[in-house]
């Protein structure tokens, strides 16, 4: 028996105060109310106008802190996103950890077969879709439009129906346009079995980017609005580069992220109170030497990991970014980025994150760096359980019964706990190594390889997968173009 | 007493005031307009550039010393031979149509000033028309234009060919950039050049007015 006792289930991380967090709103606050949001779309000056926001100029709409309150209230504390076969997969609340998701569809690839980047293809979205599919890690993926792997507008689509292909997990994606949106949201809901049935067991979420600072794109609204109405989860997030389209210092980058954030959020609940959004907001800084904004900056992780202890004071939950390197190739330097990235979103426990496999700049996606995540992530998740204090796991009879000069080898309590040791899946532990030695880069190609030519994803029905491609057909003949992908 | 060494210690620390009383003493002494800004102010600015790409300098220094460069351009300007104003070159840059990204566009537009060539920024979601009436107007050497989107990307080849069909693409080089513009589609749009990052804009620039 214990007595007014608390156990740490996980361990306890913050990076800001309560007071901290309180001033970080207020002058947020204080940026909307005064400062003022600049608006190109026409329905949400409208809809800002009548829920009593000064618009009288759109490049300063003016949004009064009570209107950003009552957004923040209505907004929903609790998504679920769904498999494609409509099973619960991921809840998204706060306090249910980190679920971290890859990007099969970069504009180049890492290529695993021989270390060299290169364009990425359509089948490259497919192979990187299964690897995703086949790491246990990796609980979702995020899109971003198909880039040049076909020609047209369509490549976003055809990226996202290679991936309702070839995982069953939640997809979240970057979309061309509303009208590309409209025929997502249509295309999803033939897997789903109907569009109310996707609303309700969402497998997809759309994605809208504020532009920094402080402006609100035309498009990126009318995307937003219509997840809104059609009730389908939106990740709102912007990319704040410190030094360049925000102010250098940390609280200043957080306060226009989360002003950003908010003044879409404002709109979007007065389109659809209850609307489903993911906060979020990529905050990094550009490198004064190169002028890339740097996904392996300590400061990413930084700024990211405050805006989480922001946005869950909200009680919303959070788009986060991990996994990811400025490194060109995997390396010692991409090994320690990740490993950093993974652990402090865990511990601030960002509830959606984004950019795993990433190198190059986010230019290129490398399905060996997705696999080191996954392992790096398995370690994480050992740390993440914390300690349990009982009279189980402290045996002091056990201890008291053997003594000094024993061993607990032969024990049937260590044989009882041992396997709750972490065992490495591609990390190399051998001790005599008659061969030499692989490396740790060679296990994770030997890896990446194996899980591709080997990871069958769970088919989709046939008829599904026909009325698929038959869709798929029209938006390839709108464009005047053959059915067909350009070969790898 | 006017010194090329107190002018090029200016434009490295971005100091505004020491360029323009430097600036003003070198023309008070009789130093030609036109050498005060080739060997003074360019001449600063070349080893501003170097240090930078050695890394060390980092942008917002570079940017403060091409802001002091500006202030001394800005007085030798007007005393110029109509011939020397333009070995300056000019540069019209713009982000095409539907993108409303900035900041990269602006980066490089800066350090264009910075190195001594006049630049006239048309602004964001730049349509096709917009950039071809620039080329009437301004007559500029280069066109730069900027897409951080995989979608207004096209706009770039439709700018160019826009300005083909009004017999302007020979009017001005055409460099493009963005993060998701690489050197193939470059060419297959028909442009002359493409730069990864703002440094070898610059660089490009300079290049290609040097050979015209």
């Amino acid at each position: 028996m214990r007595a007014n006792y608390i156990q740490f289930n996980t361990p306890q991380f913050r990076i800001l105060s309560d007071k901290q967090i309180e001033e970080l709103h207020f002058a947020t606050l204080q940026i909307l109310e005064r400062t003022g949001v600049a608006f190109e779309c026409e329905e949400a000056i409208d809809i800002l106008g009548d829920g009593g926001a000064d618009v009288s100029n759109p490049n300063r709409v003016k949004i009064p802190s009570c209107m950003v309150e009552q957004a923040i209230r209505t907004a929903p504390k609790m998504i679920t996103l769904f498999t494609r076969e409509g099973e619960p997969a991921i809840v998204l609340n706060g306090q249910a950890g980190s679920h971290f998701g890859s990007m099969p569809d970069c504009p180049e690839i890492l290529d695993p077969y021989t270390r060299k980047r290169r364009k990425c293809y359509v089948e490259d979205i497919a192979d990187t879709a299964r690897l995703i599919d086949a790491l246990p890690n990796m609980e979702w993926s995020y899109l971003a439009t198909g880039h040049e792997t076909v020609p047209g507008a369509i490549a976003d689509k055809v990226s996202l129906l290679q991936f309702i292909l070839n995982s069953s997990k939640p997809v979240v994606a970057e979309i061309n346009d509303v009208s590309s949106l409209k025929e997502m949201i249509d295309l999803c809901s033939i897997v789903a079995g109907g569009e109310e049935q996707l609303r309700k067991r969402p497998f997809f979420g759309g994605s809208s980017e504020p532009v920094s600072p402080l402006i609100q794109g035309k498009d990126a609204m009318e995307k937003s609005l219509l997840c809104a109405e059609k009730g389908i989860p939106n990740v709102v997030y912007g990319m704040q580069m410190a030094g360049t389209t925000v102010p250098a210092t940390f609280p200043g980058c957080l306060a226009i992220a989360n002003a950003e954030v908010l003044s879409q959020l404002v709109v979007l609940q007065l389109k659809n109170p209850g609307a489903p959004v993911i906060y979020g907001s990529i905050l990094s800084i550009m490198d004064m030497k190169t002028t890339i904004f740097s996904y392996g900056a300590p400061e990413l992780t930084l700024m990211v990991g405050a805006l989480t202890d922001l946005c869950h004071y909200y009680k919303l939950p959070m788009f986060g970014t991990a996994g990811c390197t400025d490194a060109e190739v995997v390396d010692a330097q991409a090994g320690a980025e990740i490993t950093y990235q993974i652990l402090i979103s865990a511990l601030t426990g960002a509830d959606l994150v984004h950019d795993v496999g990433f190198v190059y700049h986010g230019r290129t996606i490398s399905p060996e760096l997705i696999v080191f995540v996954d392992e790096i992530i398995d370690m994480v998740k050992v740390l993440m359980g914390g300690i349990e204090i009982n009279d189980e796991t402290l045996p002091l009879d056990l201890i008291e019964r053997l003594g000094p000069k024993s061993n607990y080898l032969n024990e049937s309590h260590t044989l009882k706990h041992f396997r709750k040791f972490w065992m490495p899946r591609t990390f190399d532990r051998s001790f005599t190594k008659k061969k030499g030695v692989k490396g740790c880069e060679q296990l994770l190609k030997e890896r990446t390889i194996e899980i591709l030519k080997t990871h069958k994803p769970k088919p989709l029905p046939e008829n599904i997968v026909m009325e698929l491609k038959k869709v798929e057909k029209t938006w390839f003949d709108r464009e005047g173009l053959k059915h067909e992908y350009p070969k790898r | 007493m006017f010194s090329y060494d107190a002018l090029a210690e200016g434009i490295m620390k971005g100091d505004t005031n020491a360029i323009e009383s430097e600036v003003n003493k070198a023309l008070n002494e009789g130093v030609k307009a036109r050498v005060i800004l080739v060997k003074g102010l360019i001449g600063g600015m070349s080893v501003v550039g170097k240090r930078f790409k050695a890394g060390e300098m980092f942008l917002p220094e570079v940017l403060m010393s091409a802001s002091a460069m500006h202030k001394g351009l800005n007085i030798v300007k007007p005393l110029l031979a109509k011939s020397d104003q333009k070995t300056m070159g000019k540069i019209v840059i713009g982000t095409v149509e539907g993108d409303i990204h900035d900041i990269g566009k602006k980066i490089v537009g800066f350090l264009l000033e910075g190195n001594g060539f006049e630049v006239i920024d048309l602004g964001v979601d730049v349509k096709a028309e917009v950039f071809s009436k620039a080329i009437e107007e301004y007559e500029p050497d280069i066109l730069c234009m900027s897409a951080l989107l995989t979608t207004t990307m096209p706009n770039m080849e439709e700018t160019i060919d826009l300005l083909k069909r009004k017999e302007l693409r020979e009017k001005a080089k055409v460099l493009v950039g963005g993060a998701p513009v690489n050197d193939q589609f470059a060419k297959s749009i028909g442009a002359d050049g493409y730069a990864p990052e703002a440094g070898s804009a610059v660089e490009w620039v300079k290049k290609a007015i040097a050979r015209s």
